[in-house]
């Protein structure tokens, strides 16, 4: 069973469609990234899984259970941080974790959860007063309440600075440790490459790629940015690297560099080629296709649509390759 | 069943809003200021002061306030959260929609119940100063009724809350109730008595059963009915309908209280937050 499967997913909103026939399934006890710019369909997707919407066709699987029948059994065993929360302006941050623990029936310390998300010395302050920060870590700790079997995280860095932001991903890894299923989206790249297991990337309510970061990037790079440290760069050298087949493009990066876009599979052809050519190989380095990059392809570059559109060019092995 | 635990942090909520307390300061004040007056005035009283005359007097008030706080303290309990998106922690947590409704409903009531307390018991307060000889019997009959209709006022405001997507549209809804309740209401039984008698106001002296239970429908009239029932001495001309008798009253502000709340809880059951 997994932990959560969307079979199908469709929502409609009069003539808009918000979730486009998205099937996904999230194992347990991974960390999986919901990864979409903004209005692509994320928070809907999350908005069904919790009831707060209902599918306009298709069905939507927590822990086996019907996410729209049995919502109440799922938010029960389900922790949430939603996005375009509000909270209590006149509750303390005590008295929110506390609601949060009378509702799941759990007899835990507020405290100990506000300590655990870093906000204890404002336990007793109204949550009205709260930065964006704090209230993000509020949520998160009510979202702990009752230890979870699954953490639904709507761009739970927002608001956080870089330090915070690293506190957050230590929550998330420890709870994945503690067994839990982790299912967060965002739209910050880095937030994501550094804790998931799995991405899926989702663009105008279609779901274009599951798969992991390295496998997507993989799928994705045809060519890599390539620096090769020579020495002195000549007109010869220059000449030779462009006649390597694969390359599409060489610069010179000061008079001792060069930059050189290539297939991944030339850059063994392309350092033996400027060695033929006089040059001498002083170090390089390949820059992997950003994760910015990729995104950028999946969710815009129209080759992409091409691409998830048409026969499935993610295919091979374990990966799994989602067409419209 | 968590319906328990949405009325006790809707009802910690709600009872720090200042407009609550600043309305039930002047409830408090005009209760206490009428109730002063009527037992120290001889030409309020007219022929001498009685518990009922009393109770009369300070059912002004009371529906005034009530209307008017049921407004302040419930009509954006559940549009507002939809709003503001504070709905997202309320539902992402194990509480099924009746649940908040129905706790909404018992924590709002709560509150505006303990504003109506402290009126009343100030009002007790002074009564028993200038007034000796109240009956505490009828007066904690009265302050029952008056809960009822607090109950009946917060469950229609509640409904309309559930009924309408944002606080906006709850707030417009909701004053609309009250002018249609309070004021338009009482058209409906001149209305009707007037088309009855040939859309003419001509001998137009008595009403019939019929246009007078028109009369008495709505919450405030049905409450100050109930009071004059159990609490006066409505003097009984022959056998008095079912229909007109205070224990209707009782069932109509039972009515106004599960109808509203239900058309609203419909609604909301289906409704995409």
């Amino acid at each position: 069973m997994d932990a959560i499967e969307l079979a199908g997913v469709t929502k409609q909103y009069g003539d808009v469609t918000a979730l486009d026939d998205v099937s996904l399934s999230v194992e347990k006890g991974e960390i999986f990234g919901f990864l979409g710019p903004n209005g692509a369909g994320k928070s809907t997707t999350i908005d069904i899984l919790l009831d707060f919407v209902r599918p306009t066709d298709g069905t939507a699987t927590v822990l086996g259970l019907d996410a729209q029948r049995d919502s109440l059994a799922v938010r029960e065993r389900v922790g949430i941080l939603p996005d375009g929360y509000h909270l209590y302006d006149r509750l303390t941050a005590r008295q929110h974790v506390a609601f949060a623990i009378d509702s799941k029936g759990t007899d835990e310390d507020p405290l100990a959860l506000l300590e655990r998300v870093g906000i204890a010395d404002a336990a007793d302050r109204k949550a009205g007063g709260f930065s964006k920060g704090m209230k993000q870590r509020l949520v998160l700790a009510m979202a702990l309440v009752g230890d979870p079997e699954i953490l639904i995280l709507d761009e739970p860095s927002t608001g956080l600075d870089p330090n915070g932001a690293r506190e957050m991903r230590d929550i998330i890894r420890a709870e994945r440790d503690r067994g839990a299923t982790v299912f967060f989206s965002s739209h910050i790249l880095e937030q994501v490459e550094a804790v998931c297991d799995r991405v899926g990337i989702l663009r105008d309510g279609k779901l274009v790629a599951v798969d992991t970061i390295d496998a997507l990037r993989d799928a994705l790079g045809t060519d890599v940015r390539f620096t090769v440290g020579v020495g002195t760069v000549t007109d010869d050298i220059v000449d030779a690297v462009s006649a390597v087949d694969g390359v599409s493009s060489v610069q010179s990066d000061g008079d001792d560099t060069l930059s050189v876009l290539c297939l991944d599979d030339a850059k063994i052809t392309v350092l033996h080629a400027i060695e033929t050519a006089g040059g001498t190989i002083i170090d390089f380095e390949t820059d992997e296709t950003s994760l910015e990059e990729m995104f950028a392809a999946y969710t815009s570059d129209p080759s992409t649509d091409q691409m998830a559109d048409g026969e499935p060019v993610l295919h091979s092995g374990d990966r799994e390759v989602v067409g419209a | 069943m968590t319906w328990a635990v949405v009325a006790r942090k809707d009802f910690q909520d709600a009872r720090l809003s200042k407009a609550l307390w600043t309305l039930t300061a002047l409830f408090v004040l005009m209760s206490a200021g009428m109730a002063y007056l009527y037992a120290t005035v001889p030409e309020l009283s007219g022929d001498g002061v009685t518990t009922t005359g009393l109770l009369f007097m300070l059912g002004a008030p009371a529906t005034l306030f009530i209307a008017i706080a049921s407004i302040v303290v419930a009509v954006t309990s559940i549009a507002g959260e939809r709003d503001s998106g504070s709905a997202k922690l309320l539902l992402g947590l194990p509480h099924s929609r009746r649940d908040v409704v129905v706790g909404k409903l018992v924590g709002r009531s709560a509150v505006l119940a303990v504003a109506i307390l402290v009126g009343l018991a100030v009002t007790l307060g002074v009564l028993s100063m200038v007034y000796g000889s109240i009956s505490l019997v009828d007066y904690v009959a009265f302050t029952g009724l008056t809960l009822l209709l607090a109950l009946a006022y917060v469950g229609i405001m509640v409904g309309i809350s559930a009924l309408a997507g944002t606080s906006g549209r709850a707030m417009a809804v909701g004053l609309g109730a009250f002018v249609a309740l309070e004021f338009l209401a009482d058209l409906v039984p001149l209305g009707a008595a007037f088309v009855r008698n040939g859309f003419s106001m001509q001998g137009l002296t008595t009403m019939s059963p019929g246009i007078e239970f028109l009369g008495v429908v709505t919450p405030t009239a049905a409450y100050q009915h109930a009071i004059g029932w159990f609490l006066g001495n409505l003097p009984a001309a022959g056998p008095t309908p079912f229909y007109l008798t205070g224990w209707m009253s009782l069932l109509l502000l039972g009515a106004w209280l599960v109808v509203p709340l239900a058309i609203g809880y419909r609604h909301l059951r289906a409704a995409d937050l």
